[in-house]
């Protein structure tokens, strides 16, 4: 058998034989094994060596899986919002909107009791607010109610106040949209044997 | 004369980066890829009890390390060079235990090894006996190159030596083969 007349090309023959080389490569080391009679009682020993390696034992992919360290994921990795964090979000919304309503219907009222003098805001329980001008002895009047809401509320009487603190725990300014959470009593029932 | 190797590198990258963003199914794709090539080199390094066990290792102590992985070698080469080293503690262990049960079971050892090597060469062809023959270092580089194809570079990083001294220790062993087909 001859010598191989490029020894350097025999360090890529299991590069060959493996696959690992480029198109153009795969196909110059070709044309010269073919012509080589060194290289191809080489390569023909390479193939017959990866074909005569003992065999490996199957091994299962999901017990080395089972022992893999659990993924640990980064802080910085935002997770998609879930549907407690929605919900917990449009309740501040709403409470939010709803106070503001109370606040501009509360100025709007105020106004119109000093735009409309003649009307009285009356109540069963809480005496009209009027202007001390149109106050009669019969009429029960608020001290500055002219002026604001809150001052006349600090000469109202301890049951009144309660009265009127009553009304407005049934006033609802918006109602809520979220449902109210179901009450499941809890039975005692009879243990299982 | 020079050619360039393919590389798988990119996408095994890819896979790392993956798992470590917290995609566990990367996971499965990295094992599949490499499980049975570490099974076969284990194999091929004269490995022939728990080679499950040998993998399994191997991979849990890749990814308990993976961050560390610095892609300077292919991802195979870096488990092929963990595996190397849980195989040598395994030898070391094993030659320690040996030495304790050395007076006892020493002769039927021997017995054992002729009869093995008789076995082999009726059911082995020629060229696996004279790949068997080589000395330690000859076959480990021999199979890496020949039966895995890994590049010298890569055995480089595998067995910790330079690229020419695996290069050496390749030719040296081609060789040796060549030697003992022609015997």
């Amino acid at each position: 058998m001859t010598e191989c007349f490029s020894p350097e090309v025999r360090d890529y023959l299991p590069d060959l034989v493996h696959g690992r080389l480029g198109d153009v490569d795969a196909a110059t080391l070709a044309a010269h094994v073919e012509a080589c009679e060194a290289c191809t009682a080489e390569v023909a020993l390479l193939k017959e060596a990866r074909r005569t390696a003992p065999p490996a034992p199957a091994v299962s992919i999901d017990s080395i899986l089972a022992l893999l360290p659990v993924v640990t994921v980064p802080p910085h990795v935002t997770h998609a919002p879930s549907r407690s964090d929605v919900s917990r979000g449009r309740s501040v919304i709403w409470k939010v909107l709803a106070a503001v309503a109370v606040v501009i219907t509360g100025g709007m009222l105020a106004n119109s009791v000093n735009m409309q003098p003649e009307v009285a805001v009356t109540s069963p329980h809480v005496p009209a607010i009027v202007p001390l001008a149109q106050a009669t002895p019969e009429t029960p009047t608020v001290a500055g109610a002219s002026l604001s809401l809150v001052a006349g509320v600090q000469d109202l009487t301890d049951a009144q106040i309660k009265t009127l603190l009553a009304e407005l725990d049934d006033v609802e300014a918006i109602p809520s949209l979220e449902p109210d959470q179901a009450v499941i009593p809890v039975v005692d029932t009879e243990p299982i044997p | 004369m020079t050619f360039q190797n393919r590389s798988g590198a990119e996408t095994d990258r890819d896979l790392i980066d993956r798992w470590l963003a917290g995609d566990s199914r990367a996971a499965t794709a990295l094992v599949s890829q490499h499980a049975d090539a570490l099974a076969r080199f284990a194999v091929s390094s004269g490995e022939r009890e728990e080679i499950e066990e040998l993998v399994q290792d191997t991979f849990v102590r890749a990814f308990s390390s993976l961050d560390s992985f610095r892609g300077e070698s292919s991802f195979r080469t870096w488990l092929f060079t963990i595996e190397r080293r849980l195989m040598l503690d395994r030898r070391r262990s094993e030659r320690r235990q040996r030495a304790t049960v050395e007076v006892r079971a020493g002769d039927s050892a021997t017995d054992y090894t002729a009869l093995d090597a008789l076995l082999a060469e009726e059911t082995e062809s020629r060229v696996r006996v004279a790949i068997d023959s080589l000395s330690p270092t000859q076959r480990e580089v021999f199979t890496l190159r020949v039966e895995q194809g890994l590049s010298y570079r890569e055995i480089s990083h595998v067995v910790g030596t330079t690229e020419g001294a695996a290069r050496v220790h390749y030719h040296n062993a081609m060789c040796a083969v060549k030697e003992f087909l022609n015997d």
